[in-house]
């Protein structure tokens, strides 16, 4: 009967419960090989289990393979829960901006997006927006919005934007009304 | 949580009368959010010029949080000071 119980919740919320396997040291119990394959590219296990990217995910990062690389991808085929991936992945940022269907993909440091006004200015002009970044890390401490966040929206005509962290959870940010 | 937030707009508003800061200024305050709780900011827009390359986290005034009973809230140093600022010059 207990084992049934467990089995019901591991299906309600397996992320998370394989996470708590590994913290408890039975991984090998609850988490078979086979199921770790299945984690992959969720920023959750990648962060906590350090399981692989996807292939798509790992593609992409091939593709922005130092601080600073920049990359252009159809719409579909890079989301912001992919660059959670590769944020947990690498430990470092990535902002995403989109125009039509494209998305321009920028490869940060640890603690920054190489983006600064003059840089935001060029990508409005562009006619890009700001679809949104990553920040290193497990918890929702690190998504709190920075003043610069919130300024960086101005320049981009926008009132909101989203920061990711490592987990794949996020913040929305938003203006005020005046 | 914007949409909780707008539903409990009276909680927000009582809270606010109770504690003599004003309601206006947390709306025109910027906010992040998610689906449980929501951080009312604030920043000098004079330090918010390095774009993506900075950081450092706007100051908390107000949080507001998804309660068991309803919206629960907590003032901060800053924003008791700040938001009754605000409401004495509005």
């Amino acid at each position: 009967m207990l084992i049934t119980r467990k089995k019901t919740a591991l299906k309600a919320n397996p992320i998370e419960n394989l996470a708590k396997s590994a913290e408890g040291g039975i991984i090998k119990i609850n988490s078979p090989i086979s199921n770790r394959e299945s984690y992959k590219g969720r920023p959750t296990a990648i962060y906590t289990l350090d399981v692989e990217l996807s292939k798509r995910q790992q593609r992409i990062l091939d593709s922005l393979a130092e601080y600073d690389s920049q990359q252009i991808f159809k719409k579909d085929e890079v989301s912001m829960v992919d660059l959670s991936a590769l944020t947990a992945k690498t430990g470092m940022e990535f902002a995403m901006f989109t125009r039509g269907s494209q998305r321009l993909v920028i490869r940060g440091g640890a603690n920054h997006v190489n983006v600064d006004i003059k840089k935001a200015k060029n990508l409005a002009n562009m006619g890009y927006k700001f679809s949104g970044h990553t920040h290193p890390g497990g918890d929702y401490n690190c998504l709190i919005a920075s003043g610069n966040d919130y300024e960086i929206l101005k320049i981009f005509g926008q009132t909101k934007s989203v920061t990711y962290n490592s987990k794949g959870h996020y913040l929305t940010y938003e203006l005020g009304d005046r | 949580m914007k949409d909780y937030v707008n539903k409990h707009l009276s909680d927000l508003k009582n809270f606010c009368e109770n504690e003599n800061i004003s309601v206006e200024a947390v709306f025109a305050l910027p906010k992040c959010y998610s689906s449980d709780f929501m951080f009312i900011q604030t920043y000098d827009k004079k330090n918010a010029t390095k774009g993506l390359t900075d950081n450092t986290p706007a100051d908390i005034v107000l949080i507001i949080r998804k309660g068991e009973t309803g919206p629960e809230f907590e003032l901060t140093d800053k924003g008791k000071k700040l938001l009754r600022e605000y409401n004495f010059h509005s």
